[in-house]
């Protein structure tokens, strides 16, 4: 290799010309020229016993640190990998055991229809399709109202953003949220509804809306908007009663304040599904006061049998 | 031949035995596989070039080895560790880009 040379034009760099034009370690010229000097080939052997063990550490070393450095990165992902995959099958499994249900469900009412046909006791299976329908086990028609409740245009939130750019920083206040479908739903009972569901998940006296994050559940289950809340109710009073109570003034006031799309639509017939897994596993029927006095009771008064009381969403 | 021989050896040594490195030494680990691999190509081209000694390679491998280990240290103690890595892996880098580019002229002539 040439050595430096003087009055070059990139002497000012003389740090990168000795780096690209000699990048090899300058001892085996110098180790090469000794042992010409005193009449030995310049080269040494290439198997050397020192070498070969220093061939070996090398190796080790390049697949040990691969390895080590790697471990991490793949591990995380591993971990992350493995818990999207168990959240894809667990909701796989729920959604064919509820399918399993439901076929299981419908199978049991024609059994039990034509058991009680059977044995002639058609009162029972009036009173009987009368229960399901108040616990909202079938799905139900009837004539109601549909309200689509859906986030604010995003372009007025865009167009806010470019003019105060701090609006970006303050949480979306155009975003519907579990509590606005709380009290909507709530202000549809207030007005006399019969059977409710949100996007097709009836809402019974099990179900909750509920919020996890951003998201919003009804049932334990995620929606994706618009929200369409479907109510069975004379329309005529339902709309009115509902504009009157508290879930419409707030319905309003989502609109006029925040751009909250929310549209009501009267319809002559809708459909509410129904909600199959309803079924208890703890809870029993109080004994009638008639036939035994319940003992266990700290309010010293006796029970009555549970009417049927109007199915409300949990906060 | 036999001392690529011995690399690959040590490759599979190192990825069957799997050996766990403490965590205070991972921080030397990749500037010890560049300066590691520097020795390596100027070893390959000194022996094209005719020149080669073991003895020099060697040494000169562990004070790669050494000298980057250390550089990162202080790096660490001065807070500037991963800027001292990243010089390290730089002037390295070049070193390596510049004797493959000779090995590759004594191997293909281009």
């Amino acid at each position: 290799m040439s050595t430096a040379h003087t009055g070059r034009p990139d002497a000012s760099m003389t740090l990168i010309t000795e780096m690209m034009q000699r990048p090899l370690d300058p001892g085996y010229a110098a180790a090469a020229e000794s042992r010409q000097k005193s009449g030995l080939p310049p080269a040494t052997s290439h198997r050397g016993p020192m070498l070969v063990i220093f061939a070996v550490l090398i190796g080790a070393l390049l697949a040990t640190s691969a390895l080590a450095l790697r471990a991490p990165t793949t591990s995380a992902s591993q971990i992350k990998s493995a818990l999207v995959g168990r959240i894809e099958a667990s909701r796989a499994h729920a959604d064919a055991q509820t399918r399993l249900i439901v076929s299981l469900r419908t199978q049991i009412d024609t059994a039990q229809a034509t058991a009680l046909s059977q044995q002639s006791q058609s009162g029972l299976a009036a009173d009987l399709s009368k229960l399901e329908l108040a616990a909202g086990t079938v799905p139900v028609t009837g004539p109601g109202l549909v309200l689509i409740l859906d986030d604010a245009p995003p372009q007025a939130s865009a167009k806010g953003s470019n003019v105060d750019p701090r609006a970006a920083t303050a949480p979306d206040q155009g975003k519907v949220i579990a509590r606005d479908l709380q009290i909507i739903v709530n202000g549809l009972w207030q007005a006399g509804a019969e059977a409710i569901s949100v996007n097709g998940h009836r809402i019974t006296a099990r179900a909750s809306i509920r919020f996890a994050g951003e998201a919003i559940l009804v049932d334990y289950r995620p929606l994706v908007r618009p929200y369409a809340i479907t109510a069975i109710g004379d329309p005529g009073s339902l709309s009115v009663e509902f504009a009157d109570n508290d879930g419409g003034s707030y319905l309003q006031s989502l609109k006029a304040n925040y751009k909250i799309r929310g549209d009501i639509q009267a319809r002559d017939s809708v459909v509410v599904p129904g909600e199959p897994a309803l079924s208890l596993q703890e809870a029993q029927p109080v004994q009638s006061s008639v036939t035994t006095r319940a003992p266990t009771t700290t309010f010293g008064r006796t029970p009555s049998p549970t009417t049927s009381q109007p199915t409300e969403t949990s906060p | 031949m036999i001392p690529a021989l011995g690399l690959l050896v040590g490759l599979a040594v190192g990825l069957f035995l799997h050996p766990a490195v403490p965590l205070a030494l991972q921080p030397y680990l990749p500037i010890a596989v560049i300066a590691a691999l520097d020795a390596v190509f100027g070893g390959v081209r000194a022996v094209l070039d005719g020149i080669f000694n073991d003895k020099v390679f060697v040494v000169s491998f562990l004070s790669n080895v050494v000298v980057a280990a250390f550089i990162v240290f202080l790096g660490d103690q001065l807070g500037v560790g991963s800027q001292l890595s990243t010089g390290v892996v730089v002037v390295l880098g070049i070193r390596i880009f510049s004797n493959v580019a000779s090995i590759r002229r004594h191997l293909f002539r281009a």
